[in-house]
């Protein structure tokens, strides 16, 4: 390795290190993301409860992972307009902002309307609203029927849109967003067990399981789930319950650092022999599988240190 | 000249339909009879009536045996039209030709709207008789016997009673029959058809070289059918090389056959000659073009670039490419079983490999073996070749795919040791038995529409038990048939030491089924009748006795199920258990008794309640997934793996399931089954890729298979660089002392 590469890896460390400092030593919240959950009109007691139960189950996730989340359980159309311009008013921009709407959706032909309590707000009138928010990166995630139609109004840098559906004919009540919902609690969704569910592995798993469900049941698929813009890394979900302790601070740097080589050697692995890029895999491996060891190990300790006694002593 | 006018009028009405009036219309029948022969001066003949009548029922007759079908049907719309007074007649020559263009629907429309004008309409009959006979349903004999009474004398009904007499093998009946028609010296083309079905009747009878083919040829040396119409009754009793050296005859002396060329194509499928078959089929298409068999078989062979063909010792094998790696290994358990077990039970050894082709899609399978009379819609065995639908072709529910392939591996053994002479009642008989005694899903469990049966009398003496396949004459006959076929080899299997064996031996020397039984069990079929009813009274008296209680029982239990009343729903389906302790069909009173039990708590009455029903071959999939876990929970990890391998095999295509076998298979030590179930969930493309490679990894390290336990180890940590039970396989495969640690860390 040479000495400028050797440099860089270490001001690369550096500037990890430094940036661990600067955003807290939990892990399991994710500085600088703000969300805006909404509910639409179920329609039927049914997709009312079942509409409820999934956003409060994205509420209690999200509340883990982001600084500053808030759920209208009956949204309403002023009330979506006036949260989003204050999100705008409080949103940095190096935060993070997440919009997901959870309810039915309808398409004339023209335009897509949310299908609120009171009037509906449209595609149009929420692509104004969020582009007021100034964010490294917006999320919007719509669960419903007919939200495909949304994809082309939503489309601009740095926003990656979720739709339940391909196009705004696909007008059947989906079962996308019981999926999305569920895949921040199901390890089976953390792909890269990096105890988060990310919006894009939330996004794949809950696709996944749509795309079974229909050929399970031998029926034609009337819903296909998009995404489209940048991939979506926002972290929604933490699973396990442990923050980490800050002590530890180095060491997860370290493992970082290491995730970041594995991530940069994965990159070049086209053009690498088989037998190389595996060797050099496994080396990289080595070195995280120790630190994460210790990481464990040091988390074990520091956890018998804060326990509280059991009880008191006695005479 | 009015006169003159008038006449002329009557002249031209004169060309009436052939079938009504003489005179004039003598051409078209003339032109008929030269083109029955086979002469060519036939096509002049039908061109001149096409120049020169005015009749539009007359020229859809000329352009329909010039061949074209279009022409035709127009000139018999306008005929309708033109309201003529024949109208029944002409509906009913219309009905024909929608017969061949194979629009069967359209075709029965316009028999049945003849005979509403004329109820008595020979030609309507007729028609409807021979579109019945073709499907094989048993009206088509009453309709007979109905123009028989109207016209005793009539050809064309002749050779069609006749035939139905030889599909159910009274090959006497139909000789006496076309014997009938060549007395009185009937038109050519009639005694042509007697004369196909007299061969038809010397090949049944092994009575070759029969003089009926050289006497067809002498009258006309391009008579197909002289070929074709034995080889018909080849294909339905599964004797398909002979079918095919028939037809190969017939298209050779008669080229622009296309039915003819069509079948050899289908059934050149059947013997796995894919390239013939196509071959001929292409060019079927080119004179027939009407005929969908063809188009969708030729589609279905295109659509065979997706599937692979893997090549073993004793199996061939051809399969949708995303299931090869899942499938493979159970299909090979069962061939493999089948060569070292089944086989021997017959006395026969198998010599060739099994052909098997699976299907995902069930329309797929349909298209591939569409023609055969009383088919099961599972799955189908022509000699080697097995056709039947995959586990993703139905729900688990309603198809237990391992069974099934158990049942059409025993055919390619009583067809194999027979040549394909064993009846097709004894073929299932031995296929169910089988199921039942040896399968996968061992377990004699009768359903209440056979038991009903029996109570109402319809099951069949053994000697006309065919029938109840070939010309079902209610709705279910041909699944009591199948039942009641196992049911007698059961019956042959315990009473009789080596029955089966010889009766299939009898079968090998092309007797009869009363042959078959006088020679190998040494009873008459009468005998043999009153001692299987007997026995069937012995073994399910108490359930026949009870049915109607036994079924009371169980929608009460069901309901009390439904509304949560455990204690009733428990009583009600311990009472129709007593009746009928052997059912695990649908709605079983076990399963009933199983979740009663479990939502009174009794967990442990639960497990043994569907223990029970599992070992009497009880399959729901719910049921026993769910019985699995039990075990495991409750420690008894074999057990939960015995249950667990039949939820496997019976929805191969569920990676959870392979993946918790796989974990109790390792539980227990079973490791190499335990790798073949992880690579099944990795086959299946999992959604968590990193957690199946690291299984995979985890299972190849615990039988030292280092290196490629690594390559799986390193695919999954590609995945989910931080997935800590990989991470510790991988320490555990390279540990480290604190220097190395060191070394690392100095090198970040």
């Amino acid at each position: 390795m040479g000495f400028a590469s050797f440099l860089g890896r270490c001001v690369v460390r550096g500037v990890i290190i430094l940036c661990v400092f600067a955003c807290g030593m939990s892990t399991a919240a994710v500085a600088g993301t703000r969300a805006l959950l909404v509910v639409g009109l179920g329609g039927t007691e049914e997709y009312a409860q079942e509409f409820q139960r999934d956003a409060e189950a994205l509420d209690g996730h999200m509340r883990a992972v982001a600084d500053d989340v808030v759920l209208l359980a009956s949204g309403e159309r002023e009330q979506v307009a006036s949260e989003l311009a204050a999100f705008a008013s409080r949103t940095d921009p190096d935060d993070s902002f997440v919009f997901i709407y959870v309810g039915h959706g309808s398409y004339d032909g023209e335009a897509f309307r949310f299908n609120v309590t009171g009037r509906d707000f449209t595609g149009v009138e929420l692509n104004q609203w969020l582009n007021k928010i100034d964010a490294k990166h917006q999320l919007v995630v719509v669960t419903g029927s007919s939200s495909g139609a949304l994809l082309e109004t939503m489309a601009r840098d740095k926003r990656t849109t979720i739709t339940a559906t391909r196009s705004g004919e696909q007008k059947n009540a989906t079962v996308f967003g019981r999926y999305f919902s569920a895949a921040l609690s199901d390890d089976s969704a953390d792909v890269n067990k990096d105890q988060r569910i990310s919006a894009s592995e939330a996004f794949d798993y809950a696709k996944s399981k749509v795309e079974g469900l229909y050929e399970e049941e031998n029926e034609m698929a009337t819903e296909h789930p998009q995404s489209q813009g940048p991939a979506p890394v926002i972290v929604l979900a933490q699973l396990g319950s442990k923050a980490l302790d800050p002590g530890l601070a180095d060491l997860i740097a370290q493992r970082e650092s290491f995730e970041l080589e594995i991530e940069q050697l994965k990159a070049k692995k086209s053009g690498l022999a088989s037998d190389e890029y595996f060797a050099q895999l496994q080396d990289l491996l080595l070195g995280l599988a120790a630190v994460e060891g210790r990481i464990d190990a040091g988390q074990i300790e520091a956890s018998n240190e804060t326990d509280a006694p059991n009880e008191a002593s006695e005479l | 000249m009015k006169l003159l006018t008038i006449v002329s009028l009557l002249a031209v009405s004169s060309w009436a339909w052939g079938w009504a009036w003489g005179g004039e219309a003598a051409s078209i029948e003339r032109c008929h009879e030269l083109d029955d022969i086979g002469n060519a001066d036939a096509i002049g003949c039908y061109e001149t009536i096409l120049k020169d009548s005015l009749d539009e029922a007359v020229r859809a007759e000329g352009y329909w045996r010039l061949g074209d079908l279009n022409a035709a049907n127009s000139a018999f719309r306008n005929a309708i039209a033109n309201v003529p007074d024949d109208a029944a007649t002409v509906l009913a020559r219309w009905g024909r030709l929608y017969v061949q263009a194979h629009q069967f629907g359209d075709a029965e429309t316009l028999f049945k709207e003849a005979l509403s004008i004329e109820e008595d309409n020979i030609q309507g009959l007729l028609g409807l008789a021979e579109l019945y006979a073709q499907r094989f349903e048993s009206r088509s004999e009453g309709i007979l016997r109905r123009v028989l009474e109207l016209d005793p004398a009539l050809p064309e009904a002749l050779v069609l009673l006749a035939r139905l007499h030889l599909e159910v093998g009274d090959v006497e009946d139909a000789r006496a029959l076309l014997q009938e028609i060549l007395e009185v010296d009937p038109p050519l083309g009639a005694k042509l058809d007697a004369y196909a079905v007299l061969a038809a009747a010397d090949h049944i009878e092994n009575k070759l070289p029969t003089q009926w083919v050289t006497r067809a040829l002498e009258i006309n040396p391009a008579f197909g059918d002289a070929y074709a119409v034995p080889a018909h009754f080849y294909i339905i009793t599964r004797r398909y090389k002979e079918a095919v050296a028939l037809l190969e005859d017939g298209v050779r002396v008669e080229p622009r056959h296309w039915n003819a060329r069509t079948e050899l194509g289908l059934n050149l499928l059947r013997l796995n000659r894919f390239p013939d078959a196509r071959h001929h089929l292409e060019i079927a298409y080119t004179g027939d073009p009407f005929n969908a068999e063809i188009v969708n078989t030729l589609r279905l062979l295109d659509s065979l670039k997706y599937f692979d063909e893997l090549t073993f010792d004793d199996l061939i094998l051809r399969v949708h490419k995303e299931e090869t790696a899942v499938l493979t290994p159970y299909i090979r358990e069962l061939v493999k079983k089948t060569g070292e077990e089944m086989a021997g039970r017959y006395g026969f050894e198998l010599q060739r490999p099994v052909v098997l082709e699976l299907y995902q899609h069930h329309d797929d399978f349909a298209v591939r073996t569409a023609g055969l009379p009383g088919l099961g819609i599972l799955g189908a065995t022509f000699g080697d070749v097995i056709v039947m639908d995959g586990p993703s072709a139905k729900s688990s529910d309603e198809f237990d795919w391992y069974s099934a392939l158990w049942h059409e591996l025993a055919h390619v053994v009583t067809l194999n040791a027979t040549e394909n002479k064993v009846s097709r009642w004894f073929a299932e008989g031995v296929s169910v038995y089988e199921e039942w005694q040896h399968g996968p899903s061992a377990g004699l469990s009768l359903p209440m529409h056979f038991l009903q049966a029996t109570n109402d009398g319809l099951l069949l003496p053994i000697a006309e038990l065919d029938e109840g396949f070939i010309r079902p004459k209610y709705e279910n006959q041909i699944g009591v048939s199948y039942l009641q076929a196992g049911l007698v080899c059961n019956f042959i299997a315990d009473t009789f030491e080596d029955g089966l064996r010889d009766v299939l031996r009898a079968y090998a020397q092309g007797v009869t089924t009363t042959q078959a039984i006088e020679q190998a069990l040494q009873i008459s079929v009468d005998e043999f009748d009153e001692r299987f009813n007997a026995d069937l009274r012995t073994r399910f008296g108490t359930a026949l006795d009870g049915l109607d209680s036994f079924q009371e029982l169980g929608g009460q239990s069901r309901e009390a199920l439904g509304e949560e009343n455990w204690a009733e729903a428990l009583r009600t389906a311990d009472e129709a258990i007593a009746i009928y302790p052997a059912f695990i069909g649908d709605g079983s009173p076990y399963l009933v008794k199983a979740q009663a039990m479990g939502e009174l708590g009794d967990e442990a009455q639960e497990s043994v309640t569907l223990q029970h029903y599992w070992r009497l071959g009880g399959r729901n999939l719910g049921a026993m997934h769910s019985l699995a876990q039990m075990l495991a929970e409750q420690d008894q990890p074999s057990q939960a793996v015995a249950v667990q391998r039949t939820v496997v095999r019976a929805a191969p295509l569920v990676g959870e399931f392979h993946a918790e076998l796989g974990e109790q298979l390792r539980e227990i030590g079973l490791h190499e089954e335990a790798l073949q179930e992880f690579k099944a969930v990795l086959a299946l493309e999992p959604h968590d890729l990193a957690v199946a490679h690291y299984n995979v990894a985890a299972t190849l390290h615990e039988l030292d298979q280092g290196d490629e336990a690594k390559h799986e180890l390193l695919q999954s940590l590609e995945i989910a660089p931080r997935f800590k039970p990989a991470l510790a396989l991988l320490l555990e495969m390279h540990p480290q002392t604190d220097l190395d640690v060191e070394k690392q860390e100095t090198k970040q």
